[in-house]
């Protein structure tokens, strides 16, 4: 993966992508047990066009010259099957703005915070989401505090206490 | 609504027992968990390999 990390952070150095964080499943495994998944979400803030459009073409023809292949929704980035997610809404923005940086054995990158991955579950909400959310909960360092602040500014209150009420009977 | 019956007292701390190895897995450096997730990723191959055929692309990394 280090390989791949490096490619990423080379597109980020030609601006072929302007900020980005690991998002996810692999997310999801910096914080908590080894859990099954296949893909590497990466969000992403994408540099405007001349024309102030965004869009992925730069980044999908960047990795086509380099000989990087598709496959369905994903582009094999030395072995591992990436998945790029432009920055969809508020709370995204603030995730990969927010993102904290780490190293994979020697190469730096950035994992969108616990915080934020929980939230983000919490909005998408699907059953593997909710999934996660347990599992975070139970095993992760979480500062409840800015937790819920995100909550608060996101509009994800209300579905934070049903989940709890659900899972967790509170 | 149904009565909630206690465990046995040995599957409480089963059920202990692996919520504190699940912590301890969560503790491990992010690059020892990549490398259970490719081994994850080829149990699972193997056991849809037999029965399926929606298979998921495996990653073709040493981790």
């Amino acid at each position: 993966m280090e390989k791949t990390l490096k490619v990423i952070n080379q597109m980020q150095k030609k601006k072929v992508i302007a900020k980005y964080a690991i998002g996810g499943g692999i997310a999801a495994i910096f914080y908590i047990e080894p859990i099954l998944t296949y893909d590497l979400d990466i969000f992403v803030f994408l540099p405007q066009t001349e024309h102030g459009l965004v869009t992925l073409s730069p980044l999908y023809e960047f990795l086509k010259k380099k000989g990087y292949q598709t496959s369905h929704e994903h582009i094999i980035i030395e072995g591992v099957p990436v998945q790029f997610i432009p920055a969809y809404n508020q709370l995204i923005e603030e995730a990969i703005t927010q993102a904290r940086e780490t190293k994979y054995k020697r190469t730096k990158t950035k994992v969108i915070r616990v915080e934020h991955l929980l939230a983000i579950m919490l909005q998408t909400d699907r059953p593997k989401d909710r999934t996660r959310i347990t599992q975070l909960l139970e095993q992760a360092k979480i500062n409840m505090d800015y937790l819920l602040d995100i909550f608060k500014r996101h509009g994800l209150l209300d579905k934070w206490q049903r989940f709890r009420k659900r899972f967790y009977g509170k | 609504m149904a009565n909630k019956k206690p465990l046995p007292t040995e599957v409480e701390a089963l059920f202990r027992a692996k919520q504190k190895r699940r912590k301890e897995l969560a503790n491990l450096p992010f690059e020892e968990k990549i490398r259970i997730l490719l081994e994850l990723q080829n149990i699972s191959h193997d056991l849809r390999s037999a029965k399926s055929r929606d298979q998921h692309l495996i990653w073709d990394i040493s981790a």
